[in-house]
């Protein structure tokens, strides 16, 4: 269920009304009437896959309490965990990869048949609710939140319908507090939720969509047939489309949860107007960096001893983070490529500028985007050739990229400040102008949704 | 032994920003001086969102309805949404 449809505003419309409803009446169901929304959210990919999910949360509360500080071998209960959740991850994703890779390379040395690849369906937001399964067990163990009771806070946390399918990756510390007493009704932030999921609609359905379908589908789905115009502007255009679509997704997903009562912390900060890499991992998929600065940098000993060490390290959560992204040879090399750029400027001792940055990281994403490494060659050689004029890049789309890039130079406050002028509105005019504007987007964007970009991962 | 916790001090005790309880998050678009308005507002704020909403889209309506499955209701539902956009349509929408 795509958040920009009718079905979602109707469910979401039914799940509003009963939660909020309960949280007066009855407080003491709202959060098993959120697992029920939440699973009904998940079923409508698949309930097999629904029921995976409920096994993953209903583990990782078992062995809460066996990994909190003090409990016996509580390290070894946290391994064995982290070992379950990242597993559950490689299996699904990883492992047709690995027969594919691995085991037909050996097939091929001992002159045996290719093997066969086994029939796996991808869950959607498998690495995000793998990853928040590990963050509750650590913050477990490192006492920043208690090993829940019983099972219902942990599966609403990990199933929680807004962050289910493409995050933000919200930690255990953050969440689960918010869960001890019910959101208070007298205060619901709807004004910054609406400015956020209008926001978030606007940049996915206008921006987003129309730059895909307009140019960067076409040109990476045949990248030797166009020249350099239509290359160039598929390029740039890809990288201000994945910010549109997965910072819109993280938009409305924030301001969701937060009519909702619940708070999601930021994840994108106009990350295209940073200086450096390290300032760009700072502003972008922020709760991603987070995590693997938390749960991965800093335990492999972060930048504590001396400078080799910290660009290996760096090096190495980069390319991790690279894979998580899916299992393909493009991902790990874009991971490896951000992770060297960040161990170059870290021995510079600056950054790279917002010219430099910038293009590395618009470069970077055409590796991301590419099936394969041939066809970032034939897009490099298609880069070259000024022979073909340009078939699919037009003004419109090279204007909408211009304001993809033009957002990120507005004031950091813009949210805030469109807020403070509205704040006075009484709320059925609020509520008038918001549907205006959603009538508005959805009119003026492609009809159909494309899925959101970050679906697959 | 449990190591050292780099971001509990940004976590410990965080609520939701606009309830003033929490931890204060920099560059977080929530924060204490957020507007917030009650259940009955908001209630009212989102039902007249959904209606111009539903009035802008009275056509996507209408063919989603025509998609249904055939079930005990869906044709009651069918003339709802087809009445519902002649309606639109009457008023110029």
């Amino acid at each position: 269920m795509l958040f920009p449809t009718g079905a979602f505003a109707l469910f979401f419309a039914v799940v509003f009304v009963v939660h909020w409803t309960l949280v007066r009446r009855a407080p003491a169901l709202h959060k098993a009437w959120l697992l029920a929304a939440n699973l009904a959210f998940y079923s409508v990919f698949s309930t097999t896959l629904c029921a995976l999910l409920v096994a993953l949360g209903l583990v990782a509360w078992a062995l809460g309490p066996r990994v909190a500080p003090g409990a016996p071998r509580a390290r070894a209960w946290l391994w064995l965990g982290v070992a379950i959740a990242l597993a559950w991850l490689g299996y699904f994703k990883y492992a047709n990869f690995l027969i594919q890779e691995v085991a037909a390379r050996l097939a091929d040395v001992f002159g045996l048949g290719p093997p066969a690849l086994l029939e796996i369906l991808l869950p959607v937001g498998i690495s995000f609710y793998c990853f928040q399964a590990i963050s509750y067990l650590v913050d477990v163990h490192r006492g920043a939140v208690p090993a829940a009771r019983g099972p219902l806070d942990v599966l609403v946390y990990l199933t929680f319908f807004p962050h289910l399918s493409a995050g933000p990756i919200v930690r255990a510390a953050h969440f689960l507090p918010q869960l001890a007493t019910p959101p208070d009704p007298r205060r619901i932030p709807v004004l910054m939720a609406l400015i956020l999921i209008l926001g978030g609609l606007f940049k996915k359905m206008i921006l987003a969509n129309e730059i895909g379908v307009g140019i960067v589908d076409p040109v990476f789905r045949n990248p030797g047939a166009y020249g350099t115009v239509d290359t160039a502007l598929a390029i740039y255009g890809y990288a201000i489309q994945i910010w549109c679509d997965f910072s819109a997704y993280s938009d409305m997903a924030i301001g969701i949860a937060a009519l909702l009562g619940y708070h999601f912390p930021k994840n994108f900060d106009q990350p295209y107007r940073a200086n450096s890499l390290a300032d760009f991992w700072h502003r972008w998929h922020i709760s991603l960096s987070r995590f693997l600065r938390d749960y991965l940098y800093i335990p492999l000993g972060g930048s504590r001893f001396g400078s080799v060490a910290t660009m290996r390290n760096l090096f190495l959560t980069m390319l991790l983070g690279g894979i998580w992204h899916g299992a393909a040879w493009t991902f790990v090399l874009w991971g490896a490529l951000h992770g060297a750029a960040l161990a170059v400027e870290r021995a510079l001792g600056r950054g790279l500028g917002w010219f430099l940055t910038f293009h590395v990281v618009v470069a970077l994403f055409a590796l991301f985007r590419a099936p394969d490494l041939g066809s970032l060659a034939a897009m490099a050689s298609g880069l070259l050739n000024w022979s073909i004029g340009p078939e699919q890049a037009t003004p419109w789309l090279a204007l909408l990229c211009a304001l993809g890039l033009g957002l990120h130079f507005l004031p950091p406050d813009l949210r805030q400040r469109v807020e403070a002028a509205l704040r006075r509105w009484p709320a059925p005019a609020l509520g008038l102008a918001a549907g205006i504007v959603l009538v508005l987007i959805l009119r003026t964007g492609p009809e159909g949704v494309a899925p959101f970009i970050y679906f697959q991962f | 032994m449990p190591v050292a916790v780099p971001f509990a001090v940004a976590t410990q005790g965080a609520r939701q920003p606009w309830l003033g309880t929490g931890t204060r998050v920099a560059d977080d678009d929530f924060s204490p001086a957020s507007a917030t308005i009650p259940l009955g507002k908001a209630l009212g704020a989102l039902a007249l969102a959904m209606l111009v909403l539903a009035m802008g889209r009275a056509p996507q309506i209408a063919s989603a309805a025509y998609d249904l499955p055939i079930l005990p209701g869906t044709e009651a539902l069918i003339a709802a949404a087809e009445a519902w956009e002649t309606a639109m349509q009457w008023m110029g929408l």
